[in-house]
């Protein structure tokens, strides 16, 4: 009897037919190595700091996610590191992903104490970018320092008109909500220049930061749910604060703050609002404008102005389950693939082809369509 | 079928390199004659009379898989994944049952992998006899094919040494 005998492609680790479409990655971290990343700090007096005591990123001593990794610490690398635009391009080859948009994967930054340094590693970031993968042809979101509103324009002043700067990079955390009056100007800018908003969670997300944190102990609790949690708060501040009213043009997009909770918010929105709407009218921008409700009823600034990253994406392995929790969830408005490349919560997009949850419109909508709605110069 | 033709099996990976022969582990497998799901007998050690030779599938030689890694293969249309771990070969379904990552590439080195901690991408754990997956570390249990954690399982077939050759049987 003749053996059914099938040649494997070496490199290939995702099903064929993801090498057939196009696939944009929006959540793609590069890592310089901190030497690299300082020779661009261009403050001698930041950089005498950054370079003697604490180095530019130091962690502090409390949870930490390598807990929950066998390889510990590894799991920030479990891929690899990308340096530059070449290693990029050989991580992207294996996963089909054509397009991937990288951002300088230095999440802790936002959880540092001083705005003069950190601001002086966002500005070296971004530098780093410039040259490393702007100059090479690499789609970049261009990091966008939080902490002061004031930087940040002037960051997005100075780098955002580069040709192939293509979205804002920037964290959600339990601080301050992204509803906060405080970053109009940024919205400003970023509707200016035509950037999406990209939200990444935030390693100041972890749980020494937050009233319940220390008791929090497991990767579950603190990665699977404390982000999308700080999703959902943000979001539903932005939108009842009106910052999609001042600025309808935004598109905001979270990674890796999950997405299944989508219904939720859609639903409950809604019923909150439309049932005591009275205390729209004291929000700020609403006393500025005048206004006494929001134009739109929540859920469609949800579907309209908000988008998700879909890793880790977790879909349910029953095809029909999985099928109503997309159309539930707006995937085809709202969802973008994601890789989170080099990170322990890797997603190649083989979901994508492994379940009949999927129809052409929604799998192209979630690969490359709704990203290409959305970056500049798409 | 001949079972040693080259054309019934596919190496995953480009020419191998290394040595290995102990096959003690895995012949100490099954000991009783009992009918396969093929319809050979579960007898796994060469040297037994009982053993069934054409049950099994020539996927490479000793030392084409070398010590500490492992090669990814077509059997009869299904993808198994084939390591050595120190001279002792264990074959096991090429797909992690989380999201479907090959196996076989585990262990691979990581793109700068001297600017990270491990080197490389999962790999395999002699002393556990264990293999963890290249994207998220699922460690699966190369004899039994169970992830402890989740208590999946995934295939995981009989595999000897028989002279030079590493023998499957799917």
């Amino acid at each position: 009897m003749a053996s059914s005998v099938k040649r494997l492609d070496a490199d290939a680790e995702v099903p064929d037919q993801a090498f057939e479409d196009h696939i944009i990655d929006m959540d793609f971290h590069v890592n310089p190595v901190e030497d690299e990343l300082l020779a661009y700090v261009e403050d001698d007096r930041a950089l005498d700091k950054l370079t003697t005591e604490f180095g530019a990123t130091p962690v502090v001593g409390k949870w930490d996610a390598a807990y929950g990794i066998k390889e510990g610490q590894e799991g920030l690398f479990t891929q690899g590191r990308a340096k530059y635009a070449a290693d990029v391009r050989e991580a992207c080859k294996n996963i089909a992903v054509d397009d991937p948009i990288v951002n300088p994967g230095i999440n802790n930054l936002n959880l540092q104490h001083h705005p003069v340094l950190k601001n002086a590693v966002a500005q070296a970031a971004n530098d780093y970018m410039l040259d490393n993968f702007v100059d090479e042809g690499v789609s970049t979101s261009m990091m966008v320092p939080k902490w002061d509103p004031d930087y940040a324009v002037e960051e997005i002043e100075r780098v955002a008109a580069e040709d192939g700067i293509v979205a804002a990079y920037s964290w959600f955390d339990p601080k301050v909500p992204w509803g906060n009056e405080q970053f109009d100007p940024v919205f400003e800018a970023l509707v200016e220049h035509d950037l999406p908003l990209l939200l990444h969670g935030s390693l100041a997300y972890w749980p020494q930061h937050s009233y319940i944190g220390d008791d929090m102990l497991t990767w579950t609790e603190v990665l699977g749910f404390d982000w999308p949690l700080h999703t959902m708060v943000n979001i539903v501040n932005m939108i009842m604060r009106g910052v999609f009213d001042k600025y309808p043009e935004l598109d905001v997009v979270f990674q890796e703050g999950g997405h299944w909770w989508v219904p939720f918010l859609r639903y409950r929105m809604d019923e909150f609002y439309e049932m005591h709407p009275d205390d729209v009218k004291i929000t700020p921008r609403k006393m500025d404008s005048g206004e006494e409700y929001l134009q739109r009823a929540p859920s469609e600034y949800l579907r309209d102005n908000i988008y998700v990253c879909t890793q880790p994406f977790a879909l349910p392995r029953n095809a029909g389950h999985a099928s109503d929790l997309l159309k539930l969830s707006m995937a085809e408005d709202m969802f973008i693939y994601s890789s989170d490349w080099p990170h322990q919560t890797l997603d190649p997009p083989t979901w994508f082809y492994t379940s009949n949850a999927f129809d052409d419109d929604t799998r192209e909508a979630v690969l490359h369509e709704n990203a290409e709605e959305i970056l500049r110069g798409y | 079928m001949n079972s040693d033709s080259p054309s019934d099996i596919t190496c995953d990976h480009g020419p191998c390199t290394g040595a290995a022969s102990d096959v003690e582990a895995a012949s100490d497998v099954e000991t009783e004659t009992e009918t396969a799901a093929d319809g050979g007998t579960t007898i796994t050690d060469p040297d037994d009379e009982a053993f069934d030779r054409e049950a099994f599938t020539k996927v490479a030689t000793v030392d084409e898989i070398p010590a500490g890694e492992g090669e990814g293969y077509t059997v009869k249309g299904i993808e198994i994944a084939v390591f050595n771990l120190d001279g002792d070969f264990y074959a096991i379904s090429n797909r992690c049952a989380h999201q479907r990552a090959p196996l076989h590439k585990a262990g691979d080195r990581k793109i700068n992998a001297e600017d990270t901690w491990t080197e490389k991408r999962g790999g395999v754990n002699v002393e556990d006899c264990t293999v963890s997956c290249p994207w998220h570390l699922w460690e699966w249990d190369l004899e039994t094919g169970v992830h402890e954690a989740s208590g999946k399982r995934i295939g995981s077939f009989d595999c000897v040494v028989d002279g030079e050759d590493v023998l499957v049987r799917i």
